[in-house]
């Protein structure tokens, strides 16, 4: 998705253009541009669609200074795909307040592109549905996470989520015995 | 990722408890966030109605006795109920997520137990007494220290009333004429008469009506029995007094005493 912008436009052209345009461009810290449609932004994202209303997309490309080329990409990737399939009532109405809806399972589509992400990438992208206020996609990056910690230990865990362990050996073992059966050997 | 660790756990599902009980042993800000009340109440709305987490058995009239353990229906294995130890336990109720346990132990009689948090309190059973109805509502006496239960029928509220006195065992409660709550007590070979004044703002006080010395007018074959309140009748103003003489009632507004039948208590 990564556009090569023009640069000899004159500025009155520009913004002419940009009234019109159907789509917005973003930039990430590392000074990549992405296009995405305007409706799939502003309808998936809390932030962007404030940032739409307002008049502060700047078609040189919008900063978001918090998020990288590789979860920006994933990102605007997630808004096409979004676009293209069919969304669900629940996903249409904007009157959902923050999580308060009861949990809609991923549809295929959304596991499928979770799945498919690196570790890493799959942690960026939900630090980038947070920053920009997209509802959907932390609900099925997190979903995700919530699914990869599941059969693991604490250790497992720790390590899957780069975390030291602060509890000493006695209030560790004191909180095992309560709840022996809660773990697996490990 | 701080603030987004609650969003990851908010997702764990309540059908397998397992991961956040291990989601807490992974650090102490993990389990701060899991035990604070905000993540239940918003694992609550995330989930929908919490899980059926398991059955507490009464009675298993084919099988026999039902087994003292907590029947999980989720991955969570049985476990005992609390403190049974082998010992005989019978749950009683289940409301509000917490479970009323019949303990057969010398200093706990009641358990109150949260199966979700593990949190116990043991209680001594409260004996009830015979309870006395004035209006709509319905008064009780609690024998470890004549507290006394006020159940308001309409409101379908429960309140507790301190008694005008805690340390006398024999104790009847009693309609009064004017339908205030009445409180008699035998204390040496006293009857006191108390009756609950109600004063501006809702506040109520107990105000001493009467004493009546009842060796001048009831006989007791051996003086050193003590005459007992042992009841009262309902609406009409008497009282039962029990000495080694028999049982007398005591007509409260013409101080008449009438030997009544003898009736073993």
């Amino acid at each position: 998705m990564e556009v090569d912008k023009g640069k000899g436009e004159a500025e009155e052209t520009r913004k002419v253009a940009e009234a019109d345009r159907d789509t917005v461009t973003l930039k990430s810290s590392d000074g990549k541009l992405f296009e995405v449609s305007k409706e799939a932004a502003a309808r998936l994202s809390t932030v962007l669609a404030g940032m739409i209303a307002g008049g502060s997309i700047d078609d040189n490309g919008t900063d978001l200074k918090q998020i990288g080329s590789e979860a920006l990409e994933n990102v605007v990737d997630y808004c096409n795909k979004h676009a293209n399939s069919i969304p669900s009532a629940a996903l249409i109405s904007s009157s959902i307040s923050f999580n308060t809806a009861p949990f809609k399972e991923p549809e295929e589509w959304e596991r499928k592109f979770v799945d498919r992400l690196s570790h890493d990438a799959l942690f960026d992208l939900v630090e980038a549905a947070n920053f920009l206020g997209m509802e959907r996609l932390l609900d099925v990056t997190c979903h995700k996470i919530s699914e990869m910690m599941k059969g693991k230990s604490p250790d497992q865990i720790r390590e899957v989520f780069n975390i030291k362990n602060d509890y000493t050996k006695e209030e560790l073992e004191e909180i095992r015995q309560e709840l022996a059966w809660a773990f697996y050997d490990d | 990722m701080d603030e987004l660790v609650g969003e990851i756990l908010l997702r764990l599902p309540p059908a397998e408890p397992e991961h956040l009980f291990r989601a807490s042993l992974v650090c102490k800000q993990w389990v701060r966030v899991l035990c604070h009340p905000s993540f239940g109440r918003r694992y609550h709305v995330f989930h929908g109605a919490p899980p059926i987490l398991g059955l507490l058995h009464r009675l298993q009239v084919l099988q026999g006795p039902a087994p003292t353990r907590f029947a999980s229906t989720t991955s969570m294995p049985d476990f005992p109920h609390p403190g049974s130890d082998g010992h005989y336990t019978l749950p009683l109720d289940c409301r509000h997520c917490r479970v009323l346990v019949r303990m057969r132990q010398p200093n706990v009689h009641l358990l109150v137990w949260d199966p979700v948090t593990g949190d116990k309190h043991s209680l001594l059973e409260p004996r009830i007494e015979r309870g006395t109805l004035i209006g709509d509502a319905m008064y009780f006496t609690i024998r470890l220290d004549n507290t006394i239960i006020k159940y308001e029928r309409v409101q379908n509220c429960l309140s507790m009333i301190n008694p005008p006195s805690k340390d006398v065992y024999y104790i009847a409660l009693m309609a009064m004429e004017d339908d205030s709550l009445g409180f008699a007590c035998t204390q040496g070979s006293s009857l006191y008469l108390w009756s609950m004044e109600l004063k501006p703002k809702g506040a109520a006080e107990w105000v001493q009506r009467r004493v009546i010395k009842l060796e001048t007018i009831i006989p007791a074959v051996n003086p050193s029995y003590d005459p007992l309140v042992v009841g009262s009748a309902e609406g009409v103003g008497f009282i039962f007094i029990s000495t080694d003489a028999g049982l007398f009632t005591i007509d409260l507004k013409s101080g008449k005493v009438q030997k009544g039948r003898i009736i073993a208590k």
